[in-house]
């Protein structure tokens, strides 16, 4: 049974759908109304709000707290500046991806990692011999997503740093409705955004400063719904989802590697040993089994197909994650692990692992697609991600 | 392989690893911290005259096969007429009650060990030549016979108490073998598993060398020399160097770099691996079977000046096994070292070479070599100069009660505690084996399966001490195999 | 002497119905001989204060073979095993973790003694899953013998052997450990906390005269989570009604296929024609005729007891006078008049509901076990509970409860002499509720009814040699191709015609039904029967 988050009197107040989930062993709203539209809207015309402090976070203070990030994750984090953030992935023995996150330089010797499990064990066994102190600072510090075309204005109403000059993937130190902690410019909706930092038993006066600051913008608090529908339009993955880490299944077939999750561009091979370096370097070079890739299924056959039982065509709001196969004529070739339809660009969507070489772009591909409890198909291509990026993302 | 190779360690070990090396042609350095080269078989001159026979006093499991191998025929080396003092085949020898156990022991002895003195078998055979050995060994076993093969299998498995009493063994001669098959293990004769202690040594055991250990030591040294291999002594291994994914040599404490395509470690497995190896060149899971490797030392040594020699039974005594006198003692013995106590009742295996060879006393005078169990190197209230005493009260009231007197003949006293053992000979807990070898921690699992056959997962870096296949004892066997993994590597 | 029976079954415990309901579903007329009034053997329910049910010895079905169930079809017969969703275990200084099926929960309950105990708990089980699952098909078969050469067995081992090394060397070596660490050092490479790795490390101790830190104790340990293998067939529970629900159904089961069993008719011996078993007489007399003898006793009582020294050759003898029982375990089952409030999380709740372990730290096991081997039961024992009360309320009349707790170490072996556990047995029983009350205190004024069963007792009452509820200890050396005596091939003892069937054959004690069916299945050529 989950136990409420940092914020959750006020998401109590707000939740009348009673639409809540369990994220880490806290208590996560899903939507908060009948109907994630508002939110989901609100999120790419105006600005949402969201609570993402179930994620795992771990600070690392020390001489060696690069040293540490360099040898656990596929990046060479010795590299990055202060007030960088970097999204990576980390790697066991073999190579297979046990979990993605975010790692963040807040000063030359202190670096915050977020995951999506439990990692603190994994970092002190990497630590050996360094000089770093790892803390979990998990329940420590609250996450508050403030995502959208107007985030920045929202958040220039509340937080004294300089959102001007902070840029796409920067943090800094800011204090948000007099609360002191850190901003960066980073998220998981695809669109400009950023998420603020202060500690958990603050994150009520931060939350409410946000949401007043929100007020002529348009700001909504938004549920997980919405969330992921967004993340999928930006073609993020989820762990446990779209892939298992490797920490969690014990079947190789099951697990993956970076370059069968799009995530190979992150890998730097050549530096300094780290976990998983050799077998990354044979993967590399044998080619990968599968591609993790979008794919866009043909509206046209999806509403000849409705319009064959005489139904109108609908599809539900919210994102799905229950897997569909992918065919290549009678061959099932892959999985759409995570799908939906796109309000913004109103297509039917999907993320989806293919084997390769059918993962190419542009290759034609059928989804399955259930209409009246019968199992049909529909055509898919295979397209590039993310589905929506807009400019105002990175613009300074 | 051909180049230059550095040995780590001038133990037994590192010494037959060396020759091996050298003899095919590759230029080896052999690097030793202390200040003498022989490890655990080297002398102890621990008082003005008097020399121990080495802190393993026990060097009949050195085959000599190995020594016709490595050509120390003509270095000096000779081999004892009697079976080896403070071997087990003295207590197995003579007596009513141990004659079937010692017929089982001659009847497995050859299958056992073509076990021992080859690699582990691989998990994962890779190929037919792998295939081909495991098939090999296995019809070994099979033509024990199915009595026989299914008796062993059986009597692995066993505690050593049950299958000594089930042979009807007498209490105390019981005592003496399970004792010293077990004395500096985690395992008392109640544990299952403690039986493959006793049988595995007395399988491998032989004669001993004129001499003992120290003596194998001189004819190793003496046989490096005409190799022209060279021994370093006061030289520590700070760090082993890993350039470009592979080893490139080793950089003493001294700041010395010495360059080799090969570098063969023979101190335990954690020191090796753990210590000696720059930081994430092992995988994950290779660095957590490592920090796992158990090596819980709970033994001490224990040399004594003897004005008169120790006796047993009105005799000048070559060896005596001195413990409360039964299995039950000896369990009780081990019990104290589960909660980081020392044995009330310790039990003692005591070699006492100057009985039978002259050089270890002056004229007249004896040495007493003595192994002490239980001493756990965790223990309780820690290990400084009251514990070092009380540990030596314990030893000196028991050779006192069997041979009342002997005290006054203590002219000198040195004690190595388990504490001792670790930080002047570093070993790792004190663990005069290099790890545990209970049952999960022997073959290819010595010191984990990845490591097993001696290559590590950096090329060119070899383990071939006690803590590898097939384990601990002056016997040269790990550092031979480890060799033969150093000259198939292709480098 | 009447009519001849293709079968005679000697004892009525589970795998003795097992194997005679195999039998008759094979068309066999098969009969059943129990000494007791009642069938079950050790698997019973029995009824000594008015209205209160007290599962005697085992209290729970740990695996139970899901074929086994739907051969037989014993959830029509009446079997129904309830879940034991938590494990509780209070500690002295009043803390508790409290471990059950959501994730999420426990790994917050291992957070509060180690964090990265927490993390690592999940990939843990998932381990041992896979390790059991490997382990599973070494269950569910006779064990091969390596000393054997015949065809049909060398294919079998290939068999084995290729199911093993698809596993790949890291699973090898995984399944190797297993089979030869102690519990403490296996746990040990994974947990870093005493208050995890006690609790866990006791289920490889369960009816062994070993401690925690005995090597070879780690392999029990898999059974644990091999009952999630067999998956939504939930073979871990309590049944409905008592253990002796169990051998309820099985009789049903065996009556409904065509098997007769009487009650109350002990067996003095084996009749034996020309070295082969060819029925029994019963202790008053009576002579049954039968083509074949089938055993559901322990090796030693049905060779020694039951055929005699004089038709066996010495090595025989020699080999069954070594077979090892050592019996180490009791049980105290209570009547309570109201629920035990525990100190570490009073009230009632689901962790009363599940397993309640009593194993506060390694020393204090290693030294309960330590008074065993000089012949005294444990004055700090260690105890498994369960109130099945709280889930079958047939147990039981309304708001009042059982207790069934699990002792060790009570060795049968005492330094006295086993005959003093008469004279020991209340002092026993008393020790146990003292170390109890320190846990839960008020919990002896609200005993209406004690049961205590010393290892003494299991032999008078229960025919288990020893006290041993394996019928023979489940150390290496016993096990597989080596159980009960190396040479004795599946289940067929050296008299022709005599077999064995239960606990003392492969695979082994617990509630498994594997040895019964597995008899049954060698005895008709490996028709008929199997996973």
């Amino acid at each position: 049974m989950p136990v409420p988050g940092p914020v959750h009197q006020r998401l109590a107040a707000l939740c009348r759908s009673f639409e809540w989930k369990d994220w880490a062993g806290f208590c996560a709203v899903r939507r908060f109304d009948h109907s994630l539209e508002p939110e989901y809207f609100a999120l790419r015309e105006a600005a949402s709000l969201a609570d993402v402090s179930p994620l795992f976070k771990y600070e690392l203070r020390g001489p060696d707290a690069a040293r540490l990030l360099a040898r656990m994750t596929v990046r060479d984090a010795g590299r990055m500046a202060e007030g960088r953030v970097a999204y990576t992935c980390w790697c066991d023995d073999e190579g297979r991806v046990v979990d993605d996150g975010t790692m963040a330089r807040l000063a030359r010797d202190h670096f915050r990692l977020t995951a999506a499990e439990p990692t603190f064990g994994w970092l002190q066994r990497l630590a050996r011999g360094l000089a770093v102190e790892i803390e979990d600072s998990t329940a420590a510090l609250a996450a508050l997503a403030v995502q959208g075309p107007a985030s920045r204005d929202v958040l220039a109403g509340c937080c004294d740093a300089d959102l001007a000059s902070l840029g796409f993937f920067r943090v800094a130190p800011a204090g948000v409705g007099g609360v002191a902690g850190w901003v960066s410019r980073t998220g998981y909706t695809g669109d400009l955004g950023y998420e603020v930092w202060v500690p958990w038993a603050d994150a009520s006066t931060a939350w409410d400063a946000i949401v007043e600051a929100g007020r002529p913008y348009g700001l909504v608090p938004m549920g997980l719904d919405a969330l992921d529908l967004a993340r999928i339009e930006a073609g993020f993955l989820l762990a446990g989802v779209d892939y298992f880490g490797s920490r969690r299944v014990v079947q190789g077939f099951r697990k993956s590697t970076p370059y069968e999750l799009g995530l190979g561009w992150m890998v730097a091979l050549d530096r300094e040993p780290f976990v998983g370096q050799a077998a990354l370097r044979r993967a590399c070079e044998n080619g990968a089994r599968w591609g993790f890739v979008g794919l866009e299924a043909s509206w046209v056959e999806i509403e000849a197909l409705y319009e064959s039982y005489g139904l109108p065509p609908s599809l539900p709001a919210a994102a799905s994650r229950d897997a569909l196969p992918v065919y290549l004529g009678e061959r099932q070739v892959g999985k759409a692990t995570s799908h939906a339809w796109s309000p913004l660009l109103k297509k039917r969507i999907a993320l989806a692992s293919i084997q390769a070489p059918f993962h190419e772009l542009g290759t034609e591909l059928e989804i399955e697609h259930t209409v009246e409890f019968e199992r049909r198909r529909v055509a898919a291509t295979v397209v590039p991600t993310p589905f929506f990026d807009p400019p105002r993302k990175r613009k300074p | 392989m051909s180049g230059r190779a550095v040995v780590v360690g001038a133990g037994v070990n590192g010494l037959v690893a060396a020759v091996r090396l050298a003899r095919s042609g590759m230029a080896v350095h052999v690097v030793e911290a202390r200040e003498r080269p022989g490890g655990l078989a080297a002398a102890v001159e621990f008082a003005p005259g008097y020399r121990a026979p080495g802190i393993l006093h026990d060097a009949s499991g050195f085959r000599p096969a190995l020594a016709r191998a490595l050509g120390l025929a003509s270095c000096g080396l000779a081999w004892a007429e009697r079976p080896a003092v403070g071997g087990l085949r003295e207590l197995l020898a003579g007596d009513e009650t141990t004659r079937g156990l010692a017929r089982f022991v001659d009847r497995v002895a050859p299958a056992l060990r073509r076990l021992l003195d080859r690699p582990p078998p691989p998990l994962q055979p890779s190929g037919l030549g792998e295939l081909w050995g495991l098939a090999t060994q296995g019809l070994v076993l099979r033509r024990l016979g199915a009595r026989d093969l299914r008796e062993l299998l059986r009597v692995l498995a066993m505690p050593a108490g049950d299958w000594l009493g089930d042979l009807g063994v007498e209490a105390g001669r019981a005592e003496g073998l399970a004792g010293s098959a077990l004395v500096g293990s985690f395992h008392g004769p109640r544990s299952p598993g403690s039986a493959a202690f006793l049988l595995l040594r007395a399988a491998a055991e032989g004669r001993a060398p004129v001499g003992g250990a120290p003596a194998l030591v001189e004819a190793l040294l003496r046989r490096c020399g005409e190799l022209g291999v060279e021994v370093s002594t006061g030289h520590r291994v700070a760090a082993v160097l890993v350039e470009g994914g592979r080893v490139a040599g080793v950089a003493t404490a001294d700041g010395d770099r010495l360059a080799a395509d090969a570098v063969l470690a023979t101190c335990d497995p954690r020191h090796a691996l753990l210590t000696l190896l720059p930081g994430g060149s092992l995988g994950i899971e290779t660095t957590r079977r490592v920090e796992g490797w158990r090596c819980r030392g709970t033994a001490a040594k224990v040399h004594l000046a003897l004005a008169r020699p120790l006796r047993d039974a009105g005799e000048p005594a070559p060896s005596v096994r001195l413990g409360g006198g039964s299995l039950e003692a000896l369990e009780r013995a081990f019990d104290a070292a589960k909660y980081g106590e020392m044995s009330e009742e310790p039990f003692l295996e005591v070699v006492q070479p100057s009985v039978r060879e002259p050089g270890w006393a002056p004229e007249g005078r004896h040495v007493a070599s003595v192994l002490v169990g239980w001493a756990p190197r965790a223990l309780r209230e820690g290990w400084d100069a009251a514990a070092g005493e009380r540990l030596l009260e314990r030893v000196l009231d028991r050779l006192e009660r069997h041979d009342p007197g002997i005290r006054d003949g203590v002219v000198a006293a040195d004690v190595w505690t388990p504490r001792d053992l670790e930080e002047r000979l570093g070993l790792t807990g004190g663990h005069l084996r290099h790890g545990e070898e209970g049952l999960d921690q022997l073959l290819f699992m010595r010191p984990a399966p990845e490591l097993a056959r001696y290559a590590t997962p950096v090329p060119g870096y070899f383990l071939g001490g006690s803590g590898s296949h097939p384990g601990g004892g002056i016997t040269g066997v790990p550092g031979w195999l480890a060799a033969g993994a150093v000259l198939r590597y292709e480098g | 002497m009447s009519e001849r029976w293709d079968a005679v079954v000697v004892g009525a415990g589970h795998n003795g119905l097992t194997c005679a309901a195999y039998l008759a579903r094979a068309g066999m007329r098969v009969l059943v001989v129990e000494r007791r009034e009642m069938v079950g053997g050790a698997t019973v329910t029995e009824e000594h204060y008015p209205g209160f049910r007290y599962s005697a010895c085992s209290y729970v079905v740990s695996l139970l073979r899901p074929w086994i169930m739907r051969d037989l079809e014993l959830p029509r017969h009446g079997l129904q095993i309830l879940p034991l969703e938590t494990t509780f275990t209070p500690f002295p200084d009043g803390r508790h973790l409290l471990r059950d099926a959501d994730p999420e929960r426990t790994r917050r309950q291992i957070e509060k003694f180690s964090r990265v105990d927490a993390e690592i708990y999940p990939e843990f089980g998932q381990t041992m899953a896979e390790l059991g699952r490997l382990v599973k098909p070494l269950i569910d078969a006779p064990a091969p013998d390596p000393a054997r050469l015949a065809p049909a067995r060398l294919a079998e081992m290939g068999t084995m052997a290729k199911h093993l090394l698809d596993c790949g060397g890291d699973w090898l070596a995984g399944l190797y450990k297993m089979s030869t660490a102690s519990a403490v050092d296996l746990l040990s490479e994974w947990f870093e906390c005493e208050q995890v790795i006690a609790p866990m490390a006791v289920s490889g101790i369960i009816g062994t005269f070993l401690g925690v830190r005995s090597p070879g104790t780690a392999y029990v340990l898999l059974h644990h989570y091999m009952g999630e293998i067999d998956g939504s067939f939930r073979a871990w529970g309590l049944a409905r009604g008592g253990t002796g629900s169990v051998a309820e159904a099985l009789a049903a089961s065996a009556r409904e296929l065509g098997a007769e069993i009487r009650t109350g008719a002990p067996v003095e011996r084996v009749l034996l024609r020309n070295g082969r078993a060819r029925g029994l007489v019963l202790e008053c007399g009576e002579e049954i005729a039968a083509r074949r003898v089938i055993s559901a006793t322990d090796p030693r009582r049905t060779l020694l007891g039951m055929v005699g020294e004089e038709h066996l050759d010495e090595e025989t003898v020699g080999a069954l006078s070594r077979f090892r029982f050592r019996g180490s375990s009791g049980k105290v089952n209570l009547a309570l008049d109201a629920l035990p409030e525990f100190r570490a999380l009073p009230g009632d709740g689901p962790h009363l509901r599940g397993d309640i372990t009593i194993a506060p730290d390694i020393d204090t096991l290693e030294r309960a076990y330590d008074d065993a081997k000089r012949g005294r039961y444990s004055r700090t024992p260690f105890m498994d509970i369960v109130i099945p009360s709280l889930t079958d309320p047939s147990v039981a009349p309304p708001g009042k409860h059982v207790m069934s707790i699990f002792v060790q170490y009570a060795p049968y072996h005492l330094a006295e002499g086993p005959e003093d556990w008469v004279n020991q047995r209340e002092a026993f029983g008393d020790t146990v509720l003292e170390t109890l009350e320190e846990y839960a205190p008020g919990l002896r004024d609200r005993v209406l009814h004690r049961q205590v069963l010393t290892p003494w007792d299991l032999e008078r009452t229960y025919g288990l040699t020893e006290g041993n509820i394996f019928h023979g200890e489940l150390s290496l050396e016993q096990l597989a191709f080596l159980r009960p005596i190396p040479g004795w091939s599946r289940y067929r003892t050296p008299v022709r015609a005599l077999w064995l069937c239960a606990s003392g054959a492969h695979p082994g004690g617990g509630i498994m039904g594997a040895p019964g069916a597995l008899c049954a299945r060698e005895i008709l050529g490996g028709l008929e029967t199997g996973p």
